[in-house]
């Protein structure tokens, strides 16, 4: 229940950051901020608004990270296991 | 006459009789439920979370090429690869995307990091497919050199591909690379390899049908 109501919240900020990020006029930063809104989308599990926000996203660049750690997310919920192996490898 | 004919009779004399405009409407209705079935189906299927992940690999190797130009961006690319390794898919498809970063780094003029790359994939043939795909990058630019070194070297992970005929084909334009770069002893040796996996086809008619 408690658990619900704080991805709720984050949701909720989700999609205000995600409003605040498409008010921009500048497309780089749009980017930036499109694509933490989709890696924060990808956190909470829901692939579908991750990636339909990642598409907004101008540049390459971004919208591959966002890609990746949509994709990342996928797979270590799949295997919790995958979680440790990254965080290993991103600390090299 | 057979005994339920006559009571078949009577109900298609019965839908028969129903006036036309009413046979009209439901068949637009029956119609009209089914593009609202199929609508509502494709919805859930594109919803799905297997769907998104399709899109988003399938949609890698552009954002890969495009990213891979601008030299402090290529952490995202490696880190995208890095993800892809880890991944637990099908080791052939896994293989495929794979190949299809590594051309995308490759066609953006990054050919030793799409080297480096090739060699994490796990599958021979695409392996070889994906160096095939630098060398021909490099040929094209006229580093004809840098190619025949690549080829030679791309030999051992020819000779792991199982299947004869794709080892003997791959052989073959290995030993094509070879003698364009001018390493003659390399190529006869392979000429010679290539010559005793051809004997190796089980089925040659399959051969000459591909050709």
């Amino acid at each position: 229940m408690t658990k619900n109501r704080e991805t709720d919240k984050a949701r909720n900020a989700l999609a205000e950051a995600k409003l605040a990020a498409q008010r921009l006029s500048k497309s780089s930063e749009k980017s930036v901020r499109m694509a933490a809104v989709a890696k924060g989308l990808a956190r909470l599990h829901d692939y579908r608004l991750a990636s339909e926000t990642a598409d907004l996203c101008v540049s390459p660049g971004e919208k591959l990270a966002a890609y990746t750690a949509i994709f990342r997310e996928y797979i270590t919920r799949r295997n919790p296991q995958l979680k440790e192996l990254f965080e290993k490898v991103e600390w090299r | 006459m057979n005994q339920l004919e006559p009571e078949f009779t009577s109900q298609s004399k019965l839908i028969a009789g129903k006036p036309r405009w009413l046979r009209w409407v439901a068949a637009r209705v029956i119609l009209a439920i089914f593009v609202v079935l199929a609508a509502f189906s494709w919805e859930l299927w594109d919803n799905r979370d297997e769907s998104q992940i399709s899109r988003i690999l399938s949609q890698s190797p552009q954002l890969v090429m495009l990213t891979a130009t601008e030299s402090e961006r290529f952490s995202i690319v490696e880190d995208w690869l890095r993800t892809l390794v880890f991944s637990e898919m099908a080791p052939y498809r896994r293989s495929y995307v794979m190949a299809s970063i590594v051309e995308a780094v490759a066609t953006s003029g990054r050919e030793d990091e799409a080297l480096t790359m090739a060699g994490r994939i796990g599958q021979a043939d695409i392996r070889f497919r994906a160096i095939d795909g630098i060398i021909e990058t490099l040929a094209k630019a006229g580093r004809t050199e840098e190619a025949g070194r690549i080829a030679g070297e791309a030999l051992e992970t020819v000779r792991l591909i199982r299947d004869a005929d794709s080892r003997s084909r791959s052989m073959a334009e290995v030993l094509e690379v070879l003698a364009k770069a001018g390493r003659a002893a390399e190529a006869s040796q392979v000429a010679g390899e290539a010559l005793e996996t051809t004997r190796l086809i089980k089925d040659p008619d399959y051969f000459d049908l591909g050709q």
